[in-house]
């Protein structure tokens, strides 16, 4: 049997009646076939049949309460209100002991007018509809107590706390870039406080730090101190909070600049290439 | 939509008794069928709108529930809301209190959760079974099979009446 659930926003501590039951029997999610497991790095591109996979999940701490349970019984799960529309969260379709998770974004919470073209064409005024992703975004598997993803991003919030994979796996390289010769990190800073927008970006200053010779490196320097109030010594930056990083990249991506004509100071939130 | 008539047609037959109980102490009849045959239409008529009402629970939602803390079987429990029926049957005078009375029972009895019990159903081989989920609410369970322990509970079949009664339901014969 399947049951079809959705997790809702609401301020209850039993764990029962967060969740609401919205049909059985639909089967609206697959297992992709021939899926490849491949254990969790950021580093690493998925092909198309290959999926992240975390072992022994019902051991992790941001592991569901809902999974853990030994045996799941829909009975214990209230029929789902129309008018908690909004409040929808992320959607759970159990079948077989096999859980598919899906993220509903408020982009997929559809409320128009509609006309459907079903058996015969219908006028809705107040329609209300969630779409379905080809894949579900989480598959949880009981017999294996493995979990499958593609992206840790949009998982995050489903499994509370799940980030701490990203920050495990980014740590070394956080940590290098702190140790660089052009850093000189304040006593309170260390590659914990360094949060997740942080880390990727670090991968790619590495990148373009690499990219430069020696001369570059040093007018990047100059750049960066001319258009940042970071504090300096001779050679290296004082990192103190990551507030002082963010700008220190901001400054190896080359975001600031001067308009020419009004001679405004400015910070580029996102750039397009014009050339190559 | 389904839902609301589905909850009108269960108060109904639950409820009917109370106007066949009046119709034959009243010996009531229409066009000239004897008395005790038109009594016997009017239980008979009950008992249809009750096997209806099985039959449309096909199109309710489906439900499964395995293992439990607790199970109690509590065919007896309503019996005497059931009397009362009976006695409100028998002792209202006129046309007049009955539609009045009535209609106060219905309205009660569709707002409360016992809309669901029908003597009737144990007729059909139904018992009713109070059960203590796993994870702590209590439900109701309307079921052919017959449950003893809570380790041998194993509804797979289960249709949703409302949040907290059930219905199991396999080939009727």
């Amino acid at each position: 049997m399947t049951q079809l659930l959705v997790k809702v926003k609401n301020k209850t501590r039993s764990v029962n009646a967060q969740y609401k039951k919205i049909i059985s029997d639909v089967k609206c999610y697959v297992f992709p076939e021939n899926i490849e497991s491949v254990p969790y790095s950021p580093e690493t591109l998925l092909d198309v049949t290959q999926w992240y996979a975390i072992e022994n999940f019902s051991h992790q701490t941001f592991c569901l309460e809902l999974i853990k349970r030994e045996t799941f019984d829909s009975v214990d799960f209230e029929m789902f209100d129309r008018n908690c529309f909004s409040k929808m969260d992320y959607l759970c379709l159990v079948h077989d002991d096999i859980y598919f998770f899906q993220k509903i974004r408020p982009s997929q919470l559809l409320q128009a007018k509609r006309i459907s073209f079903g058996e015969s064409f219908a006028y809705d005024e107040n329609s209300m509809s969630v779409v379905i992703n080809t894949y579900a975004d989480a598959i949880y598997v009981k017999e294996s107590d493995r979990l499958y993803f593609q992206k840790l991003e949009t998982i995050s919030s489903i499994f509370k706390g799940i980030e701490i994979l990203f920050r495990e796996a980014t740590e070394e390289e956080t940590k290098l870039f702190l140790q660089s010769d052009f850093i000189s990190l304040g006593t309170e800073m260390n590659a914990s406080k360094v949060g997740k927008i942080s880390r990727k970006s670090i991968a790619l200053a590495m990148t373009v730090l690499n990219s430069f010779n020696e001369e570059e490196k040093n007018r990047v320097m100059e750049y960066t101190k001319k258009y940042t109030s970071l504090q300096h010594d001779e050679k290296r930056f004082i990192i103190e909070t990551e507030e002082d990083l963010k700008k220190l990249m901001l400054g190896i991506f080359e975001r600031f600049y001067e308009t020419p004509v009004s001679k405004k100071t400015r910070v580029a939130n996102s750039v397009i290439d014009l050339q190559n | 939509m389904l839902e609301i008539l589905y909850k009108l047609l269960l108060t109904l037959s639950s409820t009917s008794w109370v106007v066949v109980i009046f119709c034959i102490k009243e010996e009531y009849t229409l066009w000239k069928i004897p008395s005790i045959i038109f009594g016997l239409i009017l239980l008979v008529i009950s008992i249809l709108i009750s096997l209806v009402s099985l039959l449309l629970a096909t199109k309710l939602s489906k439900d499964n529930l395995i293992g439990c803390k607790e199970i109690e079987n509590v065919n007896n429990a309503f019996i005497p809301t059931y009397l009362g029926y009976f006695f409100v049957g028998l002792s209202i005078g006129s046309w007049h209190s009955l539609v009045f009375v009535y209609l106060i029972i219905f309205v009660f009895i569709l707002l409360s959760q016992n809309q669901y019990f029908n003597p009737i159903y144990l007729l059909f081989r139904f018992h009713f079974y109070s059960i203590s989920t796993n994870q702590g609410s209590k439900i109701l369970v309307i079921a052919r099979s017959k449950v003893r322990y809570a380790e041998d509970v194993k509804f797979n079949s289960l249709r949703r009446i409302n949040d907290t009664t059930f219905i199991e339901l396999r080939k009727i014969k």
